[in-house]
């Protein structure tokens, strides 16, 4: 029985909750789950420089906003850490080893992206095939949460991938990155398809998973205002570099909410943040 | 078996296997097995064969390389498609190509790495798994195609030998192919089908061809005629496969992906 909580209370607020030992600094974790260190990426041969100088730690437990305008870096980042990519420059290490190609991380990590020519090849697969294939895949898989979800979405059990609409595809996203209940766990803009019902019932979700199996999520968002709840902490990108890093009690003085505090940094205002 | 517990079960199985080492390339295997139904591959693999003997058994190998021959003796005057020594051979030989066609075409359109590194496999334990299951249904394609011949076959030593030798050239030009696609991320079962038709269309060409390569297939008979042709093409097969997998798993390993 999935307990009833009152998921309109952030969650940094909530105390007990790794998310809220993140927010005030007194989580305690020794071994940060992603650290990166001036970490760099350049596409067309060193002409674009998608990531400079990146470096950041998040422990373990967050449930840590990757905030920025497009192109700004966010899905560059998550792809490095997930290990599809190598960097330029820098490092990044998840669990305190390097991602790229390692047998040992790659189950821990899910990486849930949103471009849908990803999945060309599966299109012909079911719903039931892909929920198969993250009971043989992922060690932390919850079958009975995936049947749950998948209910609470109303996605049918054998509807093929290329059949679906946008918001199905996007539910089925959903359900696989919250079922594989991975150790860390990335959501790029997963939601994106959604209604706002969906994306509420999917936040309820995720916060209620989260509470109930606490580990580390990163979550990219447009929707500030609809999503800073959910956060701990947050990082806010831009053009490739880091301009705030803190945990969300430090980004939101002085009244403002995450978004003001977003679009301030970002369009270069005078913003001032942390205690 | 209720959609839960077939669920419930298949997690069980995974968990299970997980403690062991190499246990990401047996769960995906065991996978890949089961959504390209290699069964039902090889079952239909079975109907190609029959209908295709049937066919030929009916005089239509006859006239299908009698046409063949007179187009391309119109663009090559030396050029003679060889003959089918008997009615059975040469129907297995294109029945192969086929089943390499089925087995690649069901292999290769619904897998992909990039949604198998999303759901935590590395580069180098899909390459594993699927270089398996494609050994697995040539394995299978060739068992089942060896079960057909066998009963029926009157040959004697030459054209068995032959058919061995370009049986196990079909193979292999499926393998490649699927190499091909593991190492270029190639989702569409055309490439795969280019190799195979490519092995067949060796076998007719061979008279053209053997003259460049010194006889290459009838050197080939030569030692065949002496010694186990099974074992040497066998042999020649794994050394090549063995120098190209390696190349291209490492190949594979750099390849980014692009989000």
């Amino acid at each position: 029985m999935r307990a009833a909580l009152d998921n309109d209370r952030p969650l940094s607020t909530v105390p007990g909750t790794p998310a809220a030992a993140c927010a005030t600094g007194t989580n305690g974790s020794t071994v940060p789950t992603i650290e990166c260190d001036d970490l760099c990426l350049r596409y067309f041969r060193g002409r674009s420089n998608a990531l400079t100088g990146v470096s950041l730690k998040i422990p373990q437990g967050a449930l840590c906003g990757l905030l920025g305008r497009n192109g700004a870096g966010k899905t560059s980042l998550m792809s490095l850490v997930a290990g599809l990519r190598r960097p330029s420059a820098g490092s990044v290490r998840v669990f305190g080893e390097d991602p790229w190609e390692n047998p040992r991380i790659a189950p821990q990590v899910a990486f849930v992206y949103q471009r849908s020519d990803a999945h060309a090849a599966i299109n012909g697969f079911k719903t039931c095939d892909l929920l198969d294939k993250g009971a043989h895949f992922r060690p932390q898989w919850d079958a009975d949460l995936a049947l749950h979800l998948l209910k609470r979405f109303d996605l049918p059990l054998k509807k093929a991938v290329g059949e679906m609409n946008a918001e199905q595809a996007a539910a089925l996203r959903c359900i696989i990155g919250l079922a594989s209940r991975t150790p860390l766990t990335l959501f790029d803009e997963v939601y994106l398809g959604m209604d706002a019902v969906s994306r509420k019932m999917f936040t309820d979700e995720l916060l209620t998973d989260y509470r109930a199996h606490p580990r580390t999520i990163i979550f990219s968002t447009h929707y500030i205002s609809e999503m800073e709840r959910l956060f701990s902490e947050a990082i806010i990108l831009d053009v490739g570099k880091v301009l705030a890093h803190d945990n969300t009690g430090a980004l939101c003085t002085h009244g403002k909410t995450l978004q003001d505090t977003f679009i301030g940094l970002t369009l270069k205002e005078d913003v001032t943040y942390g205690n | 078996m209720a959609t839960e517990d077939r669920f419930a079960s298949a997690q069980a199985d995974a968990r299970a296997n997980m403690t062991s080492k190499g246990s990401a390339i047996r769960n995906a295997l065991v996978w890949y097995m089961r959504v390209t139904k290699v069964g039902p591959s090889l079952l239909t693999l079975l109907g190609v064969v029959v209908l295709i003997m049937v066919l030929f058994n009916t005089g239509f190998a006859t006239l299908a390389t009698s046409s063949l021959s007179e187009l391309a003796s119109s663009f090559l005057p030396e050029f003679t498609i060889p003959p089918p020594p008997e009615p059975l051979s040469y129907p297995l030989i294109i029945a192969l190509g086929n089943a390499s066609f089925l087995g690649a075409m069901g292999l290769t359109m619904p897998i992909g790495l990039e949604s198998d590194l999303s759901f935590g496999l590395t580069r180098k334990q899909h390459a594993l798994a699927l270089l398996l299951c494609g050994l697995i249904l040539a394995g299978g394609l060739a068992i089942t195609s060896v079960l057909v011949a066998l009963p029926l076959s009157q040959f004697d030593l030459v054209q068995s030998s032959r058919f061995l030798l370009l049986f196990f050239y079909d193979c292999f030009f499926f393998l490649i192919g699927w190499l091909v696609i593991i190492a270029r991320q190639y989702r569409h079962f055309p490439i795969a089908s280019i190799f195979t038709v490519g092995g067949i269309a060796l076998y007719l060409l061979e008279p053209l061809w053997s003259k460049w390569t010194l006889g290459t297939v009838n050197l080939g008979l030569l030692v065949i005629n002496d010694t186990n042709a099974g074992i040497l093409s066998l042999v020649g097969i794994v050394v090549l496969t063995g120098i190209l997998v390696p190349t291209i798993i490492t190949l594979t390993c750099r390849t980014p992906i692009k989000v």
